[in-house]
């Protein structure tokens, strides 16, 4: 298994999308940065009526964490790119049909090319946390984090440096789960498509379709939103405490919110890479 | 003693919807030989040769590579190289560096193996160029040096001379015979080219429609109908004579044919020199694979 993943890794950075979408994330961390510099800390705008802010809030974890919230779009939407190339453009390429007449298992074949796309998504998360984290600290300095959504609910909570490190790691971490659902979505589809980009356009269309079904005011939607992925997708905005444990004064984890929708998304990684798995199992290979 | 068998199917069979691309085939590749398959365009080859990869399930029957129902395919095909249709790689690199990913797959490659390979199919000196920069002839010897790389006990070829010139095609012919005779490889060669097979192939399997039509070694399957051709003076006294000894024979421009058995030759030459005819050159007839494959594939025709 080593040997495959060592492979799959090489090939996967072999070929030009997977730099392009690190890229365009790279850029956006560049913009992220500039508008901080040019326009200050998004709290001093949601926080004016309830605080009177002195100083400057930005430094390089204010950076990753504004990062986090902007980012997280173009990662979802361009991570099942990739990850729907994997398979997709093996299979267009006729390599597939050089690989599997090797003496290696197609389970095995299947699980180095999966999690190849779940490190290339975790690898792509890690980029954008740690340039806007290292970005962040040459602009504007070290300090501690002011959490966002605490000032807009009318609470400050000031997380040191290293709290709030943590926070930003499970918020990536979240972040990573989140553009895995789409990225393993468009990945199990490149068992059906024998085409490079039709996995990853066609988990692209399904991704809009749930989030405008979503935002439908349906009454019987209103049951099934709550298992909807796309309904999960912001649940790393969630991590960052809202509120002290009252009784150990210690603070509060907001498990409650996030440990469903953490449920809920590696649900359906996991139904997505049985299905895929499924289907390239017994997929007839032809072309 | 014959000689194992190293690839079998026993009724495979392959159905896309209502399509029997592949009818309850039979084969039997013995260890060391050089086996050709033949057939029509979409009679089924590719399928078959998918199947026996295990690159396509079968509707039905079973494929033994090396003694190894194919079920346990990591196993199964541990000791096979192959060349499955059009050459596929991975365009972005170069050649060595295909071969080094796809050699890794089956197992530690020996130092040198792969210059080794890339010399047997004389691409040494481009190797470090991307594949994308190669002409197909190219890409179809690379796709020769890959199969050979797990260094296989049987090697699968899919018309592997696609895309080669005259001297590509004749330098693939002596390198299969090399493998046969030098190596002890067994080739499982399917070709369009009839006059290719008939020249390496030491047995042939003909299917048509999905269905095994004929088997054989070659020598005994282009085996004419028992005709010997005689070019002799006097054509009309040496008939007469002929008809002697195999009751029928017919007369040529420039001698006779007559349908006789081997063994009742040296009869039919003593009969005619002592009937004072001058015999020039007497010549059993054999068939060639394109006569062959014409008469099976069309009797078959003719029969659906």
């Amino acid at each position: 298994m080593i040997t495959l993943l060592r492979l799959e890794w090489a090939k996967l950075y072999r070929r030009f999308t997977p730099h392009l979408v690190y890229a365009l994330a790279g850029l956006l961390v560049l913009l992220v940065l500039l508008m901080l510099r040019e326009h200050g800390a998004p709290q001093a705008h949601a926080g004016r009526h309830n605080f009177e802010l002195v100083g400057d809030p930005r430094n390089g974890l204010l950076a990753c964490q504004t990062a986090v919230s902007t980012i997280a779009v173009l990662l979802w939407y361009l991570a099942p790119v990739v990850c729907g190339e994997i398979l997709g453009l093996e299979g267009a390429t006729g390599t597939l049909r050089t690989v599997l007449t090797r003496p290696r298992t197609r389970s095995a074949v299947w699980l180095a090319k999966f999690l190849t796309a779940a490190g290339y998504v975790v690898s792509l998360c890690a980029f954008v946390g740690l340039l806007s984290l290292a970005g962040g600290a040459a602009l504007f300095g070290w300090g501690p984090l002011n959490s966002m959504h605490a000032l807009t609910g009318g609470k400050l909570i000031v997380l040191a440096p290293g709290e709030a490190l943590r926070y930003l790691a499970y918020a990536y971490a979240l972040l990573a789960l989140t553009v895995f659902v789409g990225g393993s979505l468009a990945f199990a589809l490149g068992s059906w498509f024998d085409n490079a980009l039709a996995p990853g356009f066609t988990a692209l269309g399904i991704l809009v379709t749930l989030q405008i079904m979503g935002e439908l005011p349906l009454r019987w939607m209103e049951k099934v939103k709550p298992y909807l992925f796309t309904n999960h997708l912001l649940a790393y905005q969630k991590v960052f405490p809202t509120a002290f444990d009252p009784e150990t004064g210690a603070l509060h984890f907001p498990g409650e919110v996030v440990w469903p929708a953490v449920r809920l998304l590696a649900v359906y990684v996991v139904v997505f890479a049985v299905l895929g798995w499924w289907r390239f199992a017994r997929k007839d290979v032809t072309c | 003693m014959s000689a194992p068998v190293v690839l079998a199917t026993a009724g495979l069979s392959k159905h896309f919807g209502r399509l029997r691309a592949v009818d309850g085939l039979d084969l039997a590749v013995p260890a060391g030989c050089v086996y050709g398959f033949l057939g029509p365009n979409g009679s089924g080859k590719t399928t078959t040769i998918r199947m026996a990869l295990g690159l396509i399930r079968p509707t039905a029957g079973r494929v033994e590579v090396m003694g190894r129902d194919l079920a346990h395919r990591a196993r199964a095909l541990a000791e096979v190289g192959a060349q499955v249709e059009s050459p596929a790689f991975y365009n972005y690199l170069s050649g060595r560096r295909n071969l080094e990913l796809l050699a890794a797959l089956t197992g530690p490659v020996a130092r040198g193996a792969i210059d080794a390979a890339l010399a047997r199919v004389r691409l040494d000196g481009r190797e470090r160029d991307k594949v994308r920069t190669y002409s197909q002839g190219m890409k179809t010897r690379l796709a020769l040096a890959q199969a050979l790389l797990p260094r296989p006990r049987l090697l699968v070829l899919d018309e592997p001379t696609n895309g080669l010139d005259p001297q590509g095609m004749k330098e693939v012919r002596e390198l299969i015979r090399d493998l046969a005779r030098d190596d002890g490889i067994t080739i499982f060669l399917s070709s369009h080219l009839l006059a290719e097979v008939q020249q390496v192939c030491d047995r042939v399997a003909v299917i048509h429609k999905g269905r095994l039509v004929a088997q054989g070694p070659v020598a005994e399957l282009l085996r004419g109908d028992g005709e010997v051709c005689v070019r002799c003076d006097e054509p009309e006294r040496a008939a007469v004579a002929a008809r002697a000894v195999a009751g029928e024979a017919t007369v040529t421009a420039d001698g006779l044919r007559v349908a006789l058995a081997e063994e009742a030759v040296p009869e039919l030459v003593a009969a005619l020199v002592a009937a004072g005819v001058r015999v020039r050159e007497v010549v059993r007839e054999r068939r060639t694979l394109e006569e062959f494959f014409l008469g099976v594939t069309g009797q078959q025709e003719a029969a659906l």
